[in-house]
């Protein structure tokens, strides 16, 4: 399974889609199946004239195989679910650099490598980096849509954690954990830049 | 007498077994453990208790249809509850009508017992 | 039997009635009305969330004014109209449903009535106060909820109403299970209880053993905000919601045994299935105990495959379920009234909310819907989709018993297809805009074309919601007084409570039949029949 799931660090995007595909069709298949038998009972055993209802009879077997169908599943679902959470939150061996975010009402603050702060997350693309989180005062959640990825930002401890962003461009980032008045405008951009203009940007000094 | 308390005691072994399955899988004691170990021994011990309270009471009770006292006594307790945020001198005034629900339904009860004698 | 007073003795006033009738079916009709208030109230408050939220930008609140209003729709939702309903229809039914002639402790029920609609009250009180409701969630993490970031009085309001309603539903939890456990009639042992008093049996053990944490939570937030001691927010946290996932069982339970038994009866044949759904019920009961740590995947304090794997468990247990809803219809003659319906409509519609619940059940995909309108849309599938059409299953199936009068059937399918189509256009486009992105508990969102097209269609959907509850408000409003008398058996019931008058006298039974199964009415007929 590794062949087609590689172990890519910090790819919490990739890891999403690789998972949702197996697991939806599954939750799919079985609103399909369960809703389909129900609608099936309602209109077939519908009243009608002269219709007698047949006694009911213990299905222990059915019962218990259905069990067996249901279990198997859970064990599928299980261990999809195991196996790609190893995956997401694996630390990544070599870290190219860590970020520090610190959140706060309300507002971002990414403090880089060489002691700059910047209000916007700027990285290089397809390299693992390191995010220690923290807060300022109240929860707060760093949540980047694109990376399919938050996590919470907790005032008396660090939350560390690694993701890989695996295409250039300018993305949103959202607070997910309200924090108070301004929660819903607690926002930040996200630019993921190549090598050369990662490299760039950080030579530049201030952003 | 075990009837009484099976489903307590069924539950009570169940999460008894989902707090010792995550005690293996975190591999530490601490907060969530302890909760789920906490409700298991609370529903055991309730099992128990009510294994041992025996069949059901005498069929005759004489409790009133209508009854003030337990509105009394919860207004008091909401009061005393309140006092937090509007004024710790609510606490008397909750105190004091939960004094007079409660008194009510003594007086109730032991009305009770004169008209089953 | 209660000795009875007779009623040539006393007529006392309306009022002093209202406030002491020890009646356990007085208790549980004016824990109802309260409770319909409160939802609408709770309803009113998200037509106007609902509004504000149709296009981006803030056209009509205030981002303060937003945040009161989410917490006191998520407040009001929780503690003072589904938990509190779900309990008060085990106030009326279990008795009725097991031959007693009231429920354990009448006073301390009635007692456990005023700490509900007297919580509500004070909780509501906040809003008067300069500080206003507080706006951190039903659910009020640390430190926000603390003196420093929520000053004022609003928010200790708001714990003595909640800490008053936990306390209710803990009393009322533990006398019906003591009535369930000691005042059964004579013939009915456990295994011959109906299955909405088993869900009622599974649902007090959830409030029993989970609520006690939600007092220890609010503790913690007083803690806060009173003294100098530093909570910490992982620990309240897993405080929280070690009750905040059994309550939303309790809120499940007792409408699922309500739509099971709508079922049955309407199906005119036994349920199927009655020993494996007693086996599931307890084991999804025990089981909801275990996987709070879900909502903390993105916290990163837990462990998140244990929680993965017991939330995933629930589904061998609720599958259990749905087979016996399948094969109590298989082979019936199912009388389409408008509780089948809304029976039905709940097993559909709960489908949506559980599979994406197991959805959300693993933290690589938790991790992108937590905290977004996925799961905003999930919870309401369960809760509003899910059990709010099984409380109308229960309660067009149950009006009939406790008022003498059938709720009019025109009225009824008029207000369920409404109904089905306010709540999925309403809630559907949740899964969609989580998938997108947006985050849950913000009065605005980003100015991009799919956000602000599917917040229009939910809001055009809530108000769809809106009008197919004035339908039903009408409806009961009407047929209380002018509707169809209903006999003491209208829909040929198979428990107990079908053998004793419409409204039931104050003692519920003047005799009792021979019970032998889990439908002793079911077994009279057959037995005239055969």
């Amino acid at each position: 399974m590794d062949a087609v799931l590689p172990l890519l660090a910090g790819d919490t995007a990739h890891q999403y889609s690789t998972l949702l595909r197996p697991y939806a069709l599954i939750l799919i298949a079985a609103f399909v199946f369960v809703n389909g038998a129900l609608l099936v009972a309602a209109v077939a055993f519908r009243d009608r004239p002269g219709r007698v209802p047949r006694p009911a009879r213990p299905h222990h077997r059915l019962t218990a195989v259905y069990v067996g169908v249901l279990v198997v599943f859970a064990a599928v679902l299980a261990t999809l679910a195991v196996r790609s959470e190893d995956r997401v939150d694996a630390a990544a061996a070599h870290p190219a650099f860590t970020i520090t975010v610190i959140a706060s009402q309300w507002r971002w603050t990414f403090v880089y490598p060489d002691g700059r702060r910047s209000p916007a997350l700027v990285a290089p693309v397809d390299r693992d980096i390191r995010f220690r989180l923290r807060s300022r005062d109240v929860l707060h959640s760093m949540y980047i849509p694109a990376q399919r990825f938050k996590r919470y930002a907790f005032p008396d401890r660090w939350n560390t954690f690694d993701l890989q962003f695996g295409r250039i461009g300018t993305f949103l980032g959202e607070c997910a954990q309200f924090c108070g008045w301004n929660h819903a405008y607690m926002r930040f951009s996200v630019r993921v830049l190549d090598a050369a203009g990662y490299a760039a940007w950080s030579s530049a000094g201030a952003s | 007498m075990i009837r009484f308390g099976a489903p307590l005691f069924g539950w009570a072994v169940m999460l008894a077994l989902l707090s010792v399955g995550l005690l293996a899988w975190s591999g530490e004691i601490e907060g969530p453990w302890l909760l789920l170990a906490a409700s298991s021994v609370a529903s055991a011990a309730t099992g128990f208790a009510l294994g041992l309270a025996g069949p059901a009471q005498g069929d005759r009770r004489a409790v009133p249809d209508i009854s003030i006292s337990p509105a009394l006594t919860a207004a008091g307790l909401l009061v005393v509850l309140v006092a937090f945020a509007a004024g710790r001198w609510l606490v008397l005034l909750g105190l004091g009508l939960m004094a007079l629900g409660l008194g009510g339904t003594v007086r109730e009860l032991r009305a009770q017992r004169r008209a089953l004698r | 039997m209660s000795a009875a007073v007779s009623p040539a003795e006393r007529s006392p006033g309306l009022v002093l009635s209202w406030i002491g009738a020890t009646d356990h079916k007085r208790i549980a009709a004016h824990m109802a009305w309260a409770c319909g208030l409160f939802l609408v109230i709770g309803g009113f408050v998200a037509l106007t969330m609902r509004t504000e939220l149709a296009q981006p930008g803030l056209q009509i609140l205030s981002r303060d004014h937003y945040n009161e209003l989410y917490s006191l729709h998520g407040s009001t939702m929780i503690y003072f109209v589904m938990t509190p309903a779900a309990l008060a229809l085990g106030v009326y039914l279990v008795p009725l449903q097991i031959g007693a002639a009231d429920l354990v402790a009448p006073r301390l029920n009635l007692f456990a009535m005023w700490m509900l609609v007297g919580g509500a009250v004070v909780a509501f009180s906040s809003l008067v106060t300069a500080s206003g409701y507080p706006r951190d969630g039903w659910t009020e993490f640390l430190p926000m909820s603390n003196d420093t970031f929520s000053p004022g009085t609003g928010t200790d309001l708001w714990l003595a109403g909640v800490a008053a309603a936990a306390i209710s539903a803990m009393i009322l939890a533990g006398t019906i299970l003591a009535t369930i456990v000691l005042r059964r009639a004579p013939g009915m042992s456990m295994l011959r209880i109906p299955v909405f008093t088993w869900t009622m049996v599974a649902t007090c053990l959830n409030v029993l053993f989970a609520f006690p944490a939600l007092l220890g939570a609010l503790g913690l937030i007083f803690v806060a905000r009173h003294t100098d001691i530093a909570v910490n927010p992982a620990a309240y946290l897993n405080l929280f919601w070690f009750y905040g996932h059994p309550v939303v069982y309790v809120m499940f339970f007792p409408f699922v045994g309500a739509s099971l038994e709508v079922l049955a009866t309407s199906a005119r044949r036994r349920m199927a299935g009655y020993g494996p759904f007693v086996l599931a019920i307890m084991a999804f009961a025990a089981t909801s105990m275990a996987v709070w740590g879900h909502h903390l995947f993105t916290t990163g304090q837990v462990t998140n495959q244990y929680f993965a794997v017991t939330s995933i468990a629930l589904m061998v247990f609720a599958g259990v379920e749905y087979l016996d809803a399948f094969l109590t219809m298989w082979g019936g003659a199912i009388v389409m009234r408008t509780s089948t319906l809304f029976a039905l409509g709940f097993f559909a519609q709960f489908l949506v909310g559980g599979l994406t619940g197991l959805f959300l059940a693993s933290p690589t995909l938790d991790y992108q819907a937590n905290d977004t309108y996925f799961v905003v849309g999930h919870f309401h599938y369960t809760l509003f989709a899910g059990s709010m059409f099984g409380l109308f299953a229960g309660l067009y199936h149950w009006f009939p018993k406790a008022t003498g009068r059938l709720l009019d059937e025109r009225l009824g399918k008029l207000h369920f297809w409404l109904l089905v189509a306010g709540t999925n256009l309403t809630f559907f486009p949740f899964f969609i805009l989580g998938n997108d992105g947006m985050v849950r508990r913000v009065a605005d969102y980003p100015d991009q074309r799919g956000l602000a097209d599917w917040n229009l269609v939910a809001t055009v959907g809530s108000y769809v919601v809106a009008v197919a509850l004035l339908v039903f408000l009408v409806n009961v409003v009407w047929s209380k007084t002018l509707g169809a008398p209903a006999g003491p058996d209208p829909w040929q019931g198979q428990t107990l409570e079908w053998f004793t008058d419409s409204p039931p006298p104050r003692h519920n039974f003047d005799s009792l039949p021979s019970i032998r199964s889990h439908a002793p009415l079911l077994d009279l007929r057959e037995a005239e029949s055969a």
